[in-house]
């Protein structure tokens, strides 16, 4: 996929209907994490605490949840957003979660800004 | 304490656990029919004792070996143990000590003993996934993880259902993972009691 990939299914933007594009994704770990005590969090903040960035998979440790970040932004406004889809990885498959949008503060948040 | 062999079954609870109500039942009917035959709260009485039965077998043995797990908990704490992590099966509790190569376990069966061994004393922990089944028909009902103390194996269900699901399942795919991070976690025990 290339860095500036249209969103899933084309997903577009809230403020003016434009197609978001996709400006990269990075895997994360979230080793507080661990199987059977998966949470849904909604606060920037949190991913900001509890992602720490890995390079693939095999350095998830086992039992402990794991997640893509996808991030998008609206060619005509700038409105950014990022999906967090987190999972857990178990041999080689995956249970994964609802996904989570974060928009506006909770994406400063998230991003540290 | 970490010398004795372990235990999964005391036979003295096991009984009371299991007979002490219908004692009851018997001595208090009979008490009921002896002292008050007249009485109209009389019949009744047998029925009250039944139901606190059912409500003894159905909570008083998870409850104990809750007690069970608390005790062990504050054992170890006492001892100045890591509890890495803890299992709460349904026939035992299995806590993880990875720091001091330790391992906690409290049995259903006999849950007002406490175990905390060296993990040397495992000499094997594997994952059974409960895989039955070819094609279309394959799938499982229930994932362990299993270990052997002192030669004698046991088995700790990460899922357990009487339904069979596809292996892909997220609910075996979850055991899968409670079953392989714990086996992960026993031999990194028995790697620091080295
Ligand atoms: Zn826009």
């Amino acid at each position: 996929m290339g860095l500036f990939s249209k969103g899933p299914k084309g997903e577009k933007c809230k403020v003016c209907k434009e197609i978001l594009e996709k400006r990269g994704e990075r895997l994360y770990a979230m080793p507080g994490v661990y199987v059977g005590h998966y949470k849904e969090h909604t606060h920037g903040a949190w991913y900001r605490d509890n992602l720490v960035p890995i390079d693939s998979k095999a350095q998830i440790p086992t039992g402990i949840y794991a997640a893509r970040v996808e991030l998008f932004k609206c060619p005509r406004c700038g409105k950014e957003k990022a999906v967090v889809r987190p999972f857990l990885s178990v041999r080689d498959s995956e249970v994964t979660e609802f996904p989570v949008t974060l928009e506006y503060l909770e994406l400063d948040a998230f991003l540290g800004r | 304490m970490s010398g004795e062999k372990v235990k999964k079954i005391d036979w003295g609870y096991t009984l009371i656990y299991i007979f002490a109500p219908i004692v009851l039942i018997v001595v208090g009917t009979f008490l009921a029919v002896k002292l008050m035959p007249d009485s109209s709260a009389g019949p009744f009485i047998p029925m009250v004792l039944f139901l606190l039965s059912m409500a003894w077998w159905l909570m008083g043995g998870r409850n104990a070996l809750k007690n069970g797990a608390t005790k062990l908990a504050k054992e170890m704490d006492a001892q100045g143990l890591t509890r890495n992590m803890t299992f709460n099966g349904r026939g035992c509790v299995v806590v993880v000590d990875t720091v001091h190569g330790k391992l906690g376990l409290v049995y259903a069966w006999n849950p007002r003993k406490q175990y905390i061994i060296p993990a040397s004393r495992v000499e094997k922990a594997w994952v059974d996934d409960g895989r039955s089944g070819k094609g279309i028909t394959e799938g499982s009902g229930r994932v362990s993880f299993l270990f052997t103390v002192d030669g004698v194996k046991n088995r700790v269900d990460t899922f357990a259902s009487n339904t069979r699901f596809k292996m892909n399942d997220n609910r075996i795919l979850t055991g899968i993972s409670k079953a392989d991070s714990m086996v992960e976690l026993i031999n990194a025990a028995k790697e620091a009691a080295r």
